[in-house]
Parts: C-alpha cells; sequence; structure tokens
C-alpha cells in the first residue's frame, strides 16, 4: 500500500509514469537492493581483513608507557583549568578547536546552500503531540541549567563546551520536533549572528592576545581561566545554535508534480530541462539568502 | 578486573556487536535509525567504561540525540516523498 498524496490530482488508468512517485533512491535500475556480488564480496573481505590487520596491530604493539598524559600533567597547572581534557582542548591545542567550530559554522552554511528556494513548511498531518509539548516543557529547562552547569563545570571536572552544546542541541531538537520551534529561521539575523559568533570570538581572543604574549591563542599569565571561560560559554551557544540549524533548516525538494512527470519523465524533481528558473516561483524572488 | 566488571564489559562488547549487526542489515529504515540510538547510548556508556566521561557525555547528547533526530527527520521526509507505506518501509514499492 503506498501513500499516493503526490499523485491523487492524477485520474486513475493513466500511464504507468503519472503513477509513479518519486524513484525510490534506495534501489538500484534493475530493482534489485543489493548490488552486484562481486562488489559486496570485495567490500566483505577489504572491511574483514583491514579489521583483522587492525586488532594484530594492536595485539602486538609493544608496551609502551604513554607520553601525552605526563606531559599534560606536568603542564596543567599553568593551563588555568584543573580538567586535563579542557585544558588540552582550549589551552595547549586550542587552535584545534577552533577550527572544529570554523568546521561547524561552514557545515551549516553549506547545508543552507543548498536550498533550492523553496520551503517544507508544516503540514497539516504533522499533528502536534501533547505528550511530546509536555515533555518538551519538562525537559528544555532542566537541559538549559544543566548545560551552563556543564559549561562551568569543565573547568574542574567532566563537561565543556561541546558537552553542553549537545545537551542544548539535544533540548533544540526537542523543541522543534514538539512545534515549538518553526522553520524557516536561518534567514533570521540572530540566528546567524549566534551561530558565527562562536569563530568570531574564538578568533578575536586569538588575535587579541597577540600584543602581551606575541603568540596565537597563547593566554596572557593568570588570563587563561578567565580567557576559557569565556570562550567556552560562547561556544556552548554556538555549537547549540549550529547543531538545531542542521536540523531545523532542512533544504526542501519539492514533491514531485504529475503534470511536470507528463512532460519530462526524466523524473527531474524540479523540471530544469523545462522551467529555465530551475524551479523558482515569483515568491523566491525576493528572500534575502 | 572483578567479576562483575568482566561480565558488564563482555555484555557491552556483546550488546554493540549485535544492534551494530542488525541495524546494518535490517531492510526497515526506521527499525535502523532506532537501534543506532540504542548503539549511541550504549557507546556512551562504554566510553564511560574506558575512562572518557566527557566523550560519554558528547555521545549521548549527539549521537543519540542530534544524529538520530536528523535520521529520523530524513526518513520522514523520504518516505513521503518515495511514498513508502507504513507496512514495507524501505523496501521497493
Amino acid at each position: 500500500m503506498t501513500d499516493d498524496t503526490a499523485t491523487d490530482k492524477a485520474p486513475e488508468g493513466e500511464a504507468s509514469v503519472l503513477n509513479r512517485l518519486a524513484p525510490d533512491p534506495l534501489l538500484y535500475d534493475d530493482g534489485g537492493r543489493d548490488g552486484p556480488g562481486w562488489l559486496r564480496a570485495l567490500l566483505a573481505l577489504t572491511v574483514t581483513g583491514g579489521a583483522a590487520v587492525v586488532a594484530y596491530l594492536l595485539l602486538t604493539a609493544p608496551a609502551r608507557a604513554p607520553l601525552l598524559p605526563t606531559l599534560v600533567a606536568e603542564h596543567l597547572d599553568q593551563s588555568g583549568v584543573s580538567n586535563p581534557v579542557t585544558a588540552v582542548l582550549l589551552n595547549f591545542r586550542s587552535y584545534d578547536t577552533l577550527l572544529e567550530i570554523g568546521v561547524l559554522l561552514v557545515a551549516m552554511v553549506a547545508v543552507w546552500s543548498m536550498d533550492r528556494g523553496t520551503r517544507e513548511l508544516a503540514r497539516e498531518e504533522d499533528v502536534t503531540d501533547p505528550v511530546l509539548e509536555a515533555l518538551a516543557r519538562l525537559v528544555v529547562p532542566l537541559a538549559g541549567v544543566t548545560a551552563v552547569y556543564l559549561t562551568w563545570a569543565g573547568s574542574h571536572s567532566t563537561g565543556g563546551a561541546f558537552q553542553a552544546g549537545a545537551l542544548l542541541a539535544g533540548a533544540g531538537v526537542l523543541l522543534a520536533a514538539a512545534g515549538f520551534l518553526r522553520p524557516p529561521t536561518a534567514a533570521w539575523g540572530p540566528v546567524r549572528a549566534l551561530a558565527a559568533m562562536g569563530v568570531y570570538v574564538f578568533v578575536g581572543v586569538g588575535l587579541g592576545v597577540i600584543p602581551w604574549t606575541g603568540h596565537l591563542l597563547a593566554y596572557p599569565e593568570g588570563w587563561a581561566y578567565p580567557l576559557i571561560l569565556g570562550v567556552e560559554a560562547v561556544l556552548t551557544v554556538s555549537i547549540a545554535v549550529v547543531l538545531v540549524e542542521l536540523f531545523v533548516d532542512v533544504p526542501a525538494v519539492p514533491d514531485p508534480d504529475p503534470e511536470l512527470e507528463r512532460l519530462d519523465p526524466t523524473g527531474d524533481p524540479l523540471g530544469r530541462l523545462l522551467d529555465p528558473r530551475g524551479g523558482l516561483t515569483e515568491d523566491d524572488e525576493g528572500g534575502a539568502r | 578486573m572483578s567479576w562483575a566488571h568482566w561480565l558488564l564489559d563482555s555484555a557491552m562488547v556483546i550488546l554493540l556487536l549485535g544492534l551494530a549487526i542488525r541495524l546494518l542489515t535490517t531492510r526497515d529504515l526506521f527499525e535502523a535509525t532506532v537501534l543506532f540510538v540504542a548503539y549511541g547510548l550504549t557507546l556512551a556508556l562504554a566510553w564511560v567504561r574506558v575512562g572518557a566521561p566527557d566523550l560519554a557525555l558528547a555521545e549521548a547528547a549527539l549521537g543519540a540525540g542530534v544524529t538520530g533526530a536528523l535520521f529520523l527527520n530524513a526518513y520522514k521526509r523520504l518516505a513521503r516523498r518515495v511514498g513508502w507505506g507504513e507496512q514495507d518501509p524501505g523496501a521497493s514499492s
């Protein structure tokens, strides 16, 4: 039994191309699911062989005292925090963290850039669930408080910006699922500002310490802890906003149009071979993107 | 290591492997998504066992929370677009 919301306009008995919805992307052209047998055998052999090699290397590696934990422990008191994970992430290897935040931002922009100009707005069949709403009302304030605590606790115990940001992102996803967050949000200024703020503040701090210490991201004496805490606070919000944006602001591909299918059975959902403007409507002209 | 640790660790290893195999071979994509979330949570426990609580927090929130939600979202949109029926999701329509 297939869901034929896209073909309910088509009269019965039309050519089979009209009754075909979008081609199932999980099937090969011949309708099979698994692909050629020789390819599957080759993949199985490669993966198993690779796993066997890794296992052998791990089992026969000579026992050696790990060097890094000793190094970190020696310099921990200079880092400004007492949690070695945070010390490594935000002080010893802060440049890597900076690049990671940059990667998050770029990923979000990449997802935005796939937008074809249409939005999958809330449909009628997306009924709001009272249980989900109640859960969101209970969990989200708790998650907010816990995220603030985790950001602060990262300096001396388990926690940190990524953990708190991920928790906030989970709360944001719950909000979106319960219907409190409505797309589209990408064009909204505060969203963009909050998402970019993490990178800007981190780079700003990194460049701003140069007049004092002469190196990028080298915190001055005694300033390590407040700088780390400040950067972590901003990073938490930024990470949460980026992750929620990745979930909420999904670029939409329009539903298959039976009329377009009749004229152009190649299956291009945007009818780009027919419409030179690539499926954009007048509504999308003024959209700031 | 005490026998309780051995029991817990072996149970987690079996659970991880079983979940991974099942979610990779199942035909039902919804089941695969749900198993992926369960896998993420079990992996978070495993991170705690190897002494990486920060990783465990991140894994629980991201692997189970955000990525799981993303997969469910993708499944819902894909199912609506391709027209999978309720009884036969992920298989040929």
